[in-house]
Protein backbone atom coordinates (compact mmCIF):
# COMPACT_ATOMS: atom_id res chain seq x y z
CA UNK A 1 0.00 0.00 0.00
CA UNK A 2 1.55 3.30 -0.93
CA UNK A 3 2.74 5.30 1.82
CA UNK A 4 -0.27 8.29 3.24
CA UNK A 5 0.76 11.54 3.30
CA UNK A 6 -0.59 14.50 5.34
CA UNK A 7 -0.57 17.92 4.80
CA UNK A 8 -0.11 20.52 7.22
CA UNK A 9 -0.82 24.42 7.03
CA UNK A 10 -0.19 27.16 9.26
CA UNK A 11 1.26 30.75 8.67
CA UNK A 12 3.70 30.77 11.44
CA UNK A 13 7.42 28.82 11.01
CA UNK A 14 7.80 27.83 14.17
CA UNK A 15 4.26 26.17 14.81
CA UNK A 16 5.28 24.03 11.40
CA UNK A 17 9.05 23.16 12.96
CA UNK A 18 7.25 21.46 16.26
CA UNK A 19 4.92 19.38 14.01
CA UNK A 20 8.09 18.23 11.86
CA UNK A 21 10.18 17.62 14.94
CA UNK A 22 6.80 15.56 16.66
CA UNK A 23 6.00 13.51 13.68
CA UNK A 24 9.51 12.96 12.96
CA UNK A 25 9.13 8.87 13.88
CA UNK A 26 5.41 8.55 12.55
CA UNK A 27 5.41 6.42 9.42
CA UNK A 28 3.92 8.67 7.12
CA UNK A 29 5.10 11.61 4.76
CA UNK A 30 4.61 14.71 6.08
CA UNK A 31 4.50 17.83 4.10
CA UNK A 32 4.04 21.73 5.14
CA UNK A 33 2.03 24.99 3.30
CA UNK A 34 2.33 27.91 4.88
CA UNK A 35 -1.00 29.32 3.74
CA UNK A 36 -3.88 28.33 2.11
CA UNK A 37 -3.35 29.58 -1.61
CA UNK A 38 -0.13 27.04 -1.28
CA UNK A 39 -1.67 24.20 0.02
CA UNK A 40 -4.30 23.63 -2.73
CA UNK A 41 -1.31 24.31 -5.01
CA UNK A 42 0.45 21.40 -3.29
CA UNK A 43 -3.37 18.97 -2.87
CA UNK A 44 -3.04 19.41 -7.14
CA UNK A 45 0.29 17.97 -7.50
CA UNK A 46 -0.09 15.54 -4.33
CA UNK A 47 -1.94 12.55 -3.08
CA UNK A 48 -2.95 13.96 -0.03
CA UNK A 49 -4.72 11.88 2.75
CA UNK A 50 -5.04 14.13 5.48
CA UNK A 51 -5.66 17.97 5.58
CA UNK A 52 -4.64 19.79 8.93
CA UNK A 53 -5.07 23.52 9.14
CA UNK A 54 -4.70 26.24 11.46
CA UNK A 55 -8.07 28.43 11.34
CA UNK A 56 -6.75 31.79 12.07
CA UNK A 57 -4.07 32.78 8.98
CA UNK A 58 -4.33 35.78 6.72
CA UNK A 59 -5.63 36.06 3.09
CA UNK A 60 -7.04 32.55 3.03
CA UNK A 61 -8.47 31.46 6.20
CA UNK A 62 -8.30 27.81 7.20
CA UNK A 63 -12.63 27.76 7.03
CA UNK A 64 -12.32 28.70 3.54
CA UNK A 65 -9.38 25.80 2.47
CA UNK A 66 -11.29 23.33 4.03
CA UNK A 67 -14.32 24.63 1.80
CA UNK A 68 -12.45 24.72 -1.12
CA UNK A 69 -11.10 21.26 -0.33
CA UNK A 70 -14.75 19.96 0.56
CA UNK A 71 -15.71 20.88 -2.89
CA UNK A 72 -12.43 19.62 -5.22
CA UNK A 73 -11.27 16.54 -3.02
CA UNK A 74 -13.55 15.39 -0.99
CA UNK A 75 -11.50 12.19 -0.35
CA UNK A 76 -9.09 14.14 1.77
CA UNK A 77 -10.11 13.47 5.24
CA UNK A 78 -9.85 17.02 6.91
CA UNK A 79 -8.51 18.91 10.40
CA UNK A 80 -8.58 21.93 11.88
CA UNK A 81 -5.59 23.00 14.46
CA UNK A 82 -6.84 25.51 16.28
CA UNK A 83 -7.08 26.95 19.97
CA UNK A 84 -9.64 26.64 22.38
CA UNK A 85 -10.71 30.10 21.92
CA UNK A 86 -12.04 29.33 18.52
CA UNK A 87 -14.42 26.69 19.86
CA UNK A 88 -18.18 28.56 17.97
CA UNK A 89 -16.03 27.99 14.87
CA UNK A 90 -14.83 25.09 15.38
CA UNK A 91 -18.10 23.49 16.79
CA UNK A 92 -19.72 25.27 12.99
CA UNK A 93 -17.07 23.35 11.16
CA UNK A 94 -17.98 19.61 13.04
CA UNK A 95 -21.70 20.25 12.84
CA UNK A 96 -21.25 21.37 9.26
CA UNK A 97 -19.45 17.97 8.44
CA UNK A 98 -16.26 20.12 7.13
CA UNK A 99 -13.88 18.20 9.70
CA UNK A 100 -13.03 14.97 10.65
CA UNK A 101 -11.43 16.00 14.00
CA UNK A 102 -9.53 19.10 15.71
CA UNK A 103 -6.32 19.41 17.67
CA UNK A 104 -6.02 21.74 20.20
CA UNK A 105 -3.37 24.33 19.59
CA UNK A 106 -0.79 24.53 21.81
CA UNK A 107 -1.03 20.90 22.13
CA UNK A 108 -0.25 19.56 25.60
CA UNK A 109 1.00 15.79 24.80
CA UNK A 110 2.32 14.40 21.34
CA UNK A 111 0.85 11.54 21.57
CA UNK A 112 -2.50 12.80 21.67
CA UNK A 113 -2.28 14.76 18.45
CA UNK A 114 -0.46 11.43 17.27
CA UNK A 115 -3.00 8.94 17.84
CA UNK A 116 -5.98 11.73 16.12
CA UNK A 117 -3.44 11.92 13.11
CA UNK A 118 -2.97 8.01 13.03
CA UNK A 119 -6.99 7.50 13.49
CA UNK A 120 -7.25 10.15 10.39
CA UNK A 121 -5.10 8.28 8.18
CA UNK A 122 -7.22 5.14 8.87
CA UNK A 123 -10.21 6.49 8.27
CA UNK A 124 -8.90 8.28 4.96
CA UNK A 125 -8.12 4.07 4.24
CA UNK A 126 -11.62 3.25 4.85
CA UNK A 127 -12.85 5.43 2.86
CA UNK A 128 -10.38 4.71 -0.19
CA UNK A 129 -11.80 1.60 0.46
CA UNK A 130 -15.07 2.31 0.28
CA UNK A 131 -14.76 4.19 -2.67
CA UNK A 132 -12.85 1.50 -4.46
CA UNK A 133 -15.83 -1.44 -3.55
CA UNK A 134 -18.53 1.00 -4.91
CA UNK A 135 -16.41 0.62 -7.95
CA UNK A 136 -15.63 -2.75 -8.40
CA UNK A 137 -19.30 -3.01 -7.70
CA UNK A 138 -20.66 -0.60 -10.34
CA UNK A 139 -17.76 -2.01 -12.71
CA UNK A 140 -19.77 -5.54 -12.14
CA UNK A 141 -23.08 -4.54 -12.76
CA UNK A 142 -21.70 -3.14 -15.83
CA UNK A 143 -19.61 -6.13 -17.25
CA UNK A 144 -23.00 -7.86 -16.80
CA UNK A 145 -25.15 -5.48 -18.72
CA UNK A 146 -22.21 -6.06 -21.17
CA UNK A 147 -21.46 -2.29 -21.50
CA UNK A 148 -18.10 -1.03 -23.02
CA UNK A 149 -16.56 1.24 -20.13
CA UNK A 150 -13.46 3.17 -18.99
CA UNK A 151 -12.79 4.53 -15.73
CA UNK A 152 -11.10 7.36 -14.69
CA UNK A 153 -9.08 9.00 -11.23
CA UNK A 154 -8.27 12.46 -11.79
CA UNK A 155 -8.48 12.43 -15.67
CA UNK A 156 -6.22 9.40 -15.15
CA UNK A 157 -7.27 5.76 -16.90
CA UNK A 158 -7.28 3.12 -14.27
CA UNK A 159 -9.70 0.94 -15.49
CA UNK A 160 -9.78 0.19 -19.14
CA UNK A 161 -12.46 -1.81 -20.49
CA UNK A 162 -10.76 -5.49 -22.98
CA UNK A 163 -12.74 -4.26 -25.90
CA UNK A 164 -10.86 -0.44 -25.62
CA UNK A 165 -7.44 -2.34 -25.58
CA UNK A 166 -7.06 -2.81 -29.42
CA UNK A 167 -8.16 0.53 -29.72
CA UNK A 168 -6.20 4.32 -30.40
CA UNK A 169 -6.79 4.11 -26.04
CA UNK A 170 -4.36 1.62 -25.69
CA UNK A 171 -1.61 3.79 -26.98
CA UNK A 172 -3.26 7.45 -25.46
CA UNK A 173 -3.84 5.90 -21.90
CA UNK A 174 -2.56 9.44 -19.97
CA UNK A 175 -3.44 11.50 -22.58
CA UNK A 176 -5.39 13.87 -21.30
CA UNK A 177 -8.24 13.54 -24.64
CA UNK A 178 -8.27 9.95 -25.21
CA UNK A 179 -11.91 9.79 -25.84
CA UNK A 180 -12.61 11.77 -28.54
CA UNK A 181 -13.49 9.85 -31.51
CA UNK A 182 -15.72 7.15 -29.51
CA UNK A 183 -19.32 8.02 -29.31
CA UNK A 184 -19.48 8.35 -25.57
CA UNK A 185 -22.83 7.26 -24.20
CA UNK A 186 -23.01 7.91 -20.32
CA UNK A 187 -20.77 9.67 -18.26
CA UNK A 188 -21.01 8.68 -14.01
CA UNK A 189 -19.19 10.73 -11.31
CA UNK A 190 -18.69 8.92 -8.66
CA UNK A 191 -16.63 11.73 -7.10
CA UNK A 192 -15.49 14.61 -8.34
CA UNK A 193 -12.57 13.30 -9.08
CA UNK A 194 -13.32 9.58 -9.78
CA UNK A 195 -15.36 9.17 -13.67
CA UNK A 196 -16.88 5.90 -15.63
CA UNK A 197 -17.24 6.49 -19.31
CA UNK A 198 -19.82 4.57 -20.73
CA UNK A 199 -19.14 3.83 -24.43
CA UNK A 200 -21.47 1.50 -25.11
CA UNK B 1 10.23 39.58 38.33
CA UNK B 2 12.19 36.53 37.54
CA UNK B 3 10.90 33.63 35.27
CA UNK B 4 11.94 30.17 34.21
CA UNK B 5 11.37 28.63 31.05
CA UNK B 6 12.36 24.87 30.99
CA UNK B 7 12.74 24.08 26.91
CA UNK B 8 13.77 20.96 25.66
CA UNK B 9 17.79 20.59 24.75
CA UNK B 10 16.98 19.73 20.78
CA UNK B 11 15.33 23.38 20.66
CA UNK B 12 18.95 25.01 21.75
CA UNK B 13 19.51 26.30 19.07
CA UNK B 14 16.01 27.58 18.43
CA UNK B 15 15.83 29.85 21.07
CA UNK B 16 18.03 32.87 20.11
CA UNK B 17 15.72 33.03 16.82
CA UNK B 18 12.26 32.44 18.81
CA UNK B 19 13.29 35.00 21.61
CA UNK B 20 13.75 37.66 18.62
CA UNK B 21 10.54 36.34 16.65
CA UNK B 22 8.51 37.10 20.40
CA UNK B 23 10.73 40.89 20.70
CA UNK B 24 9.34 41.46 16.95
CA UNK B 25 5.69 40.22 18.61
CA UNK B 26 6.29 42.94 21.06
CA UNK B 27 6.91 45.64 18.68
CA UNK B 28 4.22 44.79 16.20
CA UNK B 29 1.70 44.69 19.26
CA UNK B 30 2.65 48.29 20.24
CA UNK B 31 2.30 49.75 17.00
CA UNK B 32 -1.03 47.88 16.36
CA UNK B 33 -1.92 49.49 20.23
CA UNK B 34 -0.82 53.10 18.64
CA UNK B 35 -3.23 52.38 16.07
CA UNK B 36 -5.93 51.19 17.67
CA UNK B 37 -5.32 47.84 15.42
CA UNK B 38 -7.54 45.35 17.98
CA UNK B 39 -7.97 43.00 15.10
CA UNK B 40 -4.00 42.78 14.69
CA UNK B 41 -3.36 42.79 18.30
CA UNK B 42 -5.96 39.64 18.90
CA UNK B 43 -3.75 38.04 15.74
CA UNK B 44 -0.78 38.62 17.52
CA UNK B 45 -2.27 37.41 20.88
CA UNK B 46 -3.68 33.99 19.38
CA UNK B 47 -0.35 33.49 17.58
CA UNK B 48 1.36 33.98 20.68
CA UNK B 49 -0.70 31.56 22.65
CA UNK B 50 -0.11 28.63 20.00
CA UNK B 51 4.12 28.81 19.65
CA UNK B 52 4.83 29.70 23.74
CA UNK B 53 4.26 26.00 25.46
CA UNK B 54 5.40 24.17 22.36
CA UNK B 55 8.72 25.45 23.08
CA UNK B 56 8.64 25.28 26.45
CA UNK B 57 7.67 29.17 27.17
CA UNK B 58 4.40 28.25 29.02
CA UNK B 59 3.82 31.71 30.09
CA UNK B 60 3.92 33.18 26.72
CA UNK B 61 1.16 30.92 25.76
CA UNK B 62 -0.59 32.10 28.33
CA UNK B 63 -0.05 36.28 27.82
CA UNK B 64 -0.69 35.37 24.01
CA UNK B 65 -4.55 34.32 25.75
CA UNK B 66 -5.09 37.32 28.11
CA UNK B 67 -3.84 39.42 24.61
CA UNK B 68 -6.41 37.79 22.66
CA UNK B 69 -9.23 37.68 25.02
CA UNK B 70 -8.55 41.31 25.99
CA UNK B 71 -8.45 42.56 22.51
CA UNK B 72 -11.83 41.25 21.81
CA UNK B 73 -13.11 43.33 24.19
CA UNK B 74 -10.88 46.25 23.16
CA UNK B 75 -9.62 46.37 26.91
CA UNK B 76 -6.87 49.17 26.21
CA UNK B 77 -6.25 49.41 29.87
CA UNK B 78 -5.52 45.19 30.24
CA UNK B 79 -4.01 45.49 27.12
CA UNK B 80 -0.99 48.02 28.22
CA UNK B 81 -0.26 45.66 31.28
CA UNK B 82 -0.06 42.54 29.78
CA UNK B 83 2.48 44.29 26.86
CA UNK B 84 4.62 45.52 30.04
CA UNK B 85 4.23 41.87 31.72
CA UNK B 86 4.84 40.38 27.73
CA UNK B 87 8.42 42.80 28.15
CA UNK B 88 9.60 42.18 31.47
CA UNK B 89 9.19 38.57 30.70
CA UNK B 90 11.18 38.25 27.96
CA UNK B 91 13.99 40.58 29.51
CA UNK B 92 14.52 38.77 32.08
CA UNK B 93 13.33 34.98 31.59
CA UNK B 94 15.79 32.59 32.52
CA UNK B 95 16.04 29.42 29.95
CA UNK B 96 17.00 25.91 31.52
CA UNK B 97 17.77 23.45 28.81
CA UNK B 98 15.95 19.85 29.92
CA UNK B 99 16.15 16.49 28.54
CA UNK B 100 12.52 16.14 26.54
CA UNK B 101 10.36 14.25 28.48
Amino acid sequence: MSESTVLFVDDQDEILFLIQRMLKEEPYKVLFAKSGKEALEIIEKEKIDVLVTDVLMPEMSGLELLDHVRESHPHIVRIILSGFSQIPTLLSAINHGKIFRYITKPWKVDEDAKKILRDAIAYSKLINDMHTLSMNAFCEFLLKRGHVFLITVEDKIVHLHPELYSSYLLNTLYEPKPLEFLSLEQEYALSPTQKIYVFK
Amino acid sequence: MQYEAYVDYDLEELVSEFMKNRQKDLRDLEVAFELNDMEKIQFIGHALKGVGSGYGFEEITSIGMHIEHASKVSDTKQLKQLFEKFGDYLLNVKVIFVEKQ
